[in-house]
């Protein structure tokens, strides 16, 4: 992989924002871009079906086996457990998540994190980088069959002319814009759709209810479960078919690699990880959840003393916990430290969007970086 | 009855009523609002972490503080571990809001990019 600078197409805010892509601010520069070579790209592939494949066994073991652990670890009050063995059972339906890898010297992808619940940058990986590639690159090709898989999920998932409600944080602009482009995907499947603010979701007797009126059976809500579970217990526990399904609240946390790498220590996928802190070792420290990589360090374990290596980045969380995992050096391209966010869409890989930070932690300074192959 | 009998009786049925009065913690409280029930209890709210701190006293016989989330009517001690309702402190329920709208309140506060 070849991080290459290039010329910015001299209009590309007014293309981006014509696109729906109207968050971007520093964030898409289109001053570079990634060159993959096609084995890297298989490699990538594989590393994402079989992460999704352990990610589901991790799940499945922890629900159907250990079900304390939601409530020891996770914190999960024991109603909303039993609601998530209930939703797990009936194979309530997800529709996509992201994997955020990060490539080892030896060009092994190594999973940093699942984003199973509300995984964002996605109209970026899809559109956007796509219609970059078509100006500049037409001849090449790019990992990124984002748009289409999410287009054929609805389709497996509904039928023709079913309503679904999408729900979100409309204060926010880039929730508006992931939301209505998720949406567009539903309505090219058939879909009749409503975007509103899930502030507005009346909850009736057990019924959630949209302001006309309209009772809410479908809804898919860019807001995560820890949020809601925390907000109402009851709400969470409504007669609702909710996208991502609840039993996403197991994969969307980081104290799931700990069990990941429990089952799959072998994996060359899979970093050791932990809850309590180890012996030895260089380590990520990272909250149990934690966002835009907040109060995430680097630290130095020497018979289990720590010592900060790279400081804990700003934030408010960790109340719940920190996960342990095992320290890979990143590679630098051009002084940049990329991560692949890989995305799983309808249970299969279906590409990749690029972020790139000039520090070995990514928060929300990273920016997007287009790739072709 | 007289005035001695009268005062007495009256105690007690003040300490009585302090026993079995039940805490109504306010519905929106604003960051750091304090309150204190009719148990004498204090307690401290986060809007952040939307729960509310209660202080350690000799009348709930606690040593730490231990939060009480609101939303789900659970307890977490200062580890971060669910725990039963502190045996002194008794919570007027029902403590969840069951009707209109129960979402939204934290992403007016942080954002869910991860």
């Amino acid at each position: 992989m070849d991080r290459i600078s290039v010329t910015p197409r001299p209009n590309y805010q007014e293309k981006i924002e014509q696109l729906g892509f109207d968050f971007h601010a520093a964030y898409w520069k289109e001053e570079a871009y990634y060159l993959l070579r096609a084995d890297e790209v298989e490699k990538l592939e594989q590393a994402t079906r079989q992460a999704y494949q352990m990610m589901c066994e991790a799940a499945r073991h922890i629900i159907e086996e250990r079900p304390q652990w939601m409530e020891q670890v996770l914190k999960i009050p024991p109603h909303v457990c039993r609601r998530i063995k209930y939703a797990w059972d009936e194979d309530e339906p997800s529709l996509y998540g992201r994997f955020d890898f990060l490539i080892a010297p030896d060009g092994t992808p190594k999973i940093l994190e699942f984003n199973a619940d509300t995984p964002t940058s996605l109209l970026e990986a899809s559109l956007i980088q796509w219609q970059w590639k078509e100006d500049l690159f037409s001849y090449r090709d790019q990992y990124n069959g984002i748009h289409e898989a999410l287009v054929q999920s609805w389709k497996d998932m509904y039928k023709p002319h079913s309503s679904v409600h999408f729900v979100g944080s409309l204060e926010n602009s880039e929730d508006t814009g992931t939301l209505q482009y998720l949406a567009s995907t539903a309505m090219e499947a058939g879909i009749s759709t409503r975007v509103m603010d899930i502030a507005d979701m009346n909850l009736n007797e057990g019924r959630f209810f949209d302001p006309s009126g309209e009772r809410i059976t479908d809804c898919f809500k860019l807001y995560p479960w820890e949020w809601m579970i925390n907000e109402s217990e009851v709400g969470c526990l409504a007669d609702i078919r909710w996208i991502e399904p609840i039993w996403k609240a197991v994969m969307s946390n980081k104290a799931i690699l700990t069990i990941l790498y429990e089952l799959f220590p072998n994996s060359p996928y899979v970093l050791p990880a932990f809850l309590s802190r180890p012996q030895f070792g260089i380590f990520c420290k990272k909250p149990i959840y934690s966002r835009e990589g907040h109060n995430v360090s680097i630290v130095d374990i020497h018979d289990w003393n720590e010592e900060v290596r790279i400081a804990e980045t700003k934030g408010d969380y960790g109340e719940e916990g920190y996960v342990y995992q095992s320290y890979i050096r990143p590679t630098s391209y051009q002084g940049r430290y990329p991560i692949i966010g890989s995305w799983v869409i309808g249970g299969e890989p279906a590409g990749i969007g690029i972020r790139e930070n000039t520090s070995e932690i990514t928060d929300n300074l990273s920016e997007f970086v287009p790739h072709v192959f | 009855m007289n005035r001695k009998t009268y005062l007495i009786a009256a105690v007690c049925m003040m300490a009585l009523s302090g026993c079995t009065q039940k805490t109504e913690l306010p519905e929106n409280p604003k960051d750091k609002e304090e309150y204190r029930d009719s148990q004498g209890n204090q307690w401290i709210y986060n809007a952040m972490l939307m729960r509310w701190a209660l202080m350690p006293s000799i009348a709930n016989g606690l040593s730490t503080t231990h939060y009480y989330y609101p939303g789900s009517g659970t307890w977490r001690n200062a580890q971060g571990a669910t725990v039963d309702a502190p045996s002194g402190v008794k919570m007027s329920t029902p403590s969840a809001k069951t009707k209109g709208s129960v979402f939204g309140s934290t992403g007016r506060s942080r954002s869910i990019y991860a």
